[in-house]
C-alpha cells in the first residue's frame, strides 16, 4: 500500500482544480457573465447554447467530469474503508472504485467528445 | 473537563448510580442500580468505592492515584468519557435527575464491569516511537548533559507532554469507533509532539507509521477528542499540524527546525551551592554536616509496628 499522503495530495490537487472548473461551469448560468452569451438562466440551459458550449470549451467540461469523478469517488473510497478494515475489503473497494471511475469517465468523455 | 470546585453545586442527598456490568465468565452484560448517600466533594470514583465497600464487593473498576494523574479511572459517565476521580457527583447529578450512568469506555474491549483492555491502545502509542531519537544514538544513551531547548521551543510542544494516556480521547473518537486499526488521537498527538520537538531527529521513522490509511489522514477533525481531554491537550489540533507536516514533506517543502545541540561541559559551575541549615529548626544534638557524610540509620522499634 502506498503512502496515504499520495492519495491525499491528489485529493487536494483535484479540489483546487475543481474550484476553477466548477466556478466556470456555474458562471455559464449567470446572465451577463455567461460565456454562452445567455441573456437569462433559462436560455443558458437550452439545448443549442449547451451544445455550443461543448464544441467551444469541451475540454473544460471534460476536466470537470474527470476531476469531480476522481474527487468524489476518492471520498467514497475513504468512507467505505472506514466502515470495515482488512486487506480483502480494501482490494474489493479499490477495484469497485476504479471500475466506476473508468466506466463513468468513459461514458462522460464519450458524451463530451461527441459534442465537440 | 475538570470542573472548578467552587462552581460545582451541592450533590443531591442521595443518588442512584446505574452501572453497566459485564461478567466475562458468563459472557453476560446487564445494568445494575445502587442507591447511595452523598457528601459535598464526593467524586464518581468515591461513589463507586462506597458501593464496593458497603453494597457490592464484586463491582470492578480500575483506579490508582485518585487525583487525575495516572489516567486509570477513565469511564463513560452520563455518556461522556471522563476520569471518575475528577468528576464530582454534584456536577453530573441534580435533585431533579439524581441518576448517574457509568459505563466502560467505548472503543476498548471490556475486561470486566468498568475495566477495559488498554493493550492495543498502548501498542499504538508505542508504534510511534514516543521517545527522543537522535541520528547518533550515543547522544541519548551516553549523554553527558541535557539537550538544549529554548523556552519558546518547549512551549510549542508543552501541552502535548501533559498527556496521561487515559484514553478518553480515543473513547470519544468516532473514527476509532469505526476503524479499530486507526492509530487514534493519543498516538497521533504524541507523534506530533516528538516530531515537533527540536531535540528529536526521528521524524522520518514516525512519518512512515502515521502516513498510512489508518494514520493521520483518517481523522475527520470532529475534535471530540479535544473536548473530553482532562488535561486540556488538543489532539485534534496536533493531528492537523501533523497532517500539514506529512503533506509538506511529501512536496519536499518541510524542513525540521535545526536540531538542538547537547549542552557542552560547563567551564565553571553556574553557581556554588552552599547548604545552610536553619540551626533553630534542628533538634538538639543533630549535626547536619555529619548526617550528610554518614548514612542515616533509623532505629525501628517493634512496638511501633503494634500500634
Ligand atoms: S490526549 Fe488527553 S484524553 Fe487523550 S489520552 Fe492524553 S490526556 Fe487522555
Ligand atoms: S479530531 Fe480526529 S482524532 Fe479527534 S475525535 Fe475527531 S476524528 Fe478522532
Ligand atoms: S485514579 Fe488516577 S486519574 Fe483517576
Amino acid at each position: 500500500m502506498g503512502r496515504a499522503s499520495s492519495i491525499q495530495i491528489w485529493q487536494y490537487i483535484t479540489a483546487i482544480i475543481l474550484i476553477f472548473v466548477l466556478t466556470f461551469h456555474l458562471i455559464e448560468r449567470v446572465p451577463g457573465l455567461s460565456p454562452l452569451g445567455a441573456k437569462s438562466y433559462e436560455e443558458s440551459v437550452e439545448v443549442e447554447p449547451v451544445k455550443k458550449a461543448y464544441s467551444s470549451y469541451g475540454w473544460i467540461l471534460g476536466t470537470l467530469l474527470i476531476v469531480a469523478l476522481f474527487h468524489g469517488l476518492n471520498g467514497l473510497r475513504g468512507m467505505l474503508l472506514e466502515l470495515r478494515t482488512g486487506k480483502g475489503w480494501r482490494i474489493f473497494v479499490e477495484t469497485v472504485i476504479w471500475l466506476l471511475f473508468v466506466i463513468f469517465g468513459a461514458i462522460g468523455l464519450h458524451t463530451v467528445l461527441a459534442m465537440t | 473537563m475538570a470542573e472548578e470546585l467552587k462552581s460545582i453545586p451541592e450533590p443531591p442527598k442521595e443518588v442512584i448510580v446505574r452501572v453497566k456490568r459485564y461478567d466475562p465468565d458468563k459472557n453476560k452484560t446487564w445494568w445494575q442500580e445502587y442507591k447511595i448517600p452523598t457528601y459535598r466533594g464526593m467524586t464518581v470514583l468515591d461513589a463507586l468505592l462506597w458501593i464496593k465497600e458497603h453494597l457490592d464487593p464484586t463491582l470492578s473498576m480500575r483506579y490508582s492515584c485518585r487525583m487525575g494523574v495516572c489516567g486509570s479511572c477513565g469511564m463513560l459517565i452520563n455518556g461522556v468519557p471522563r476520569l471518575a476521580c475528577q468528576t464530582q457527583v454534584g456536577a453530573v447529578a441534580t435533585p431533579e435527575n439524581p441518576v448517574i450512568t457509568v459505563e466502560p469506555l467505548p472503543n476498548f474491549p471490556v475486561v470486566r464491569d468498568l475495566i477495559t483492555d488498554f493493550s492495543g491502545f498502548f501498542e499504538k502509542h508505542k508504534s510511534i516511537k514516543p521517545y527522543i531519537i537522535r541520528k547518533d544514538p550515543k547522544e541519548v544513551d551516553e549523554a553527558p548533559r541535557e539537550f538544549l531547548m529554548k523556552p519558546e521551543e518547549l512551549e510549542e510542544i508543552y501541552q502535548y507532554t501533559l498527556c496521561i494516556m487515559c484514553g478518553l480521547c480515543y473513547a470519544a473518537c468516532p473514527v476509532a469507533a469505526s476503524d479499530p486499526e486507526y492509530l487514534g488521537p493519543q498516538a497521533l498527538t504524541q507523534a506530533y509532539r516528538f516530531i515537533a520537538d527540536v531535540r528529536d531527529e526521528g521524524a522520518e521513522e514516525r512519518i512512515v507509521v502515521v502516513d498510512t490509511e489508518h494514520g493521520c489522514h483518517r481523522c475527520h477533525f470532529a475534535a471530540s477528542c479535544s473536548a473530553v481531554c482532562p488535561k486540556e491537550v488538543d489532539p485534534a489540533a496536533a493531528i492537523q499540524r501533523l497532517r500539514r507536516i506529512v503533506f509538506l514533506r511529501r512536496l519536499g517543502l518541510w524542513k525540521k527546525e535545526k536540531g538542538s545541540p547537547v549542552a557542552g561541559p560547563l567551564e565553571k559551575p553556574l553557581r556554588e551551592v552552599k547548604a545552610e541549615y536553619p540551626k533553630h529548626n534542628l533538634l538538639p544534638g543533630v549535626d547536619p554536616e555529619q548526617q550528610a557524610k554518614e548514612p542515616v540509620t533509623i532505629d525501628f522499634r517493634e512496638e511501633w509496628l503494634k500500634e
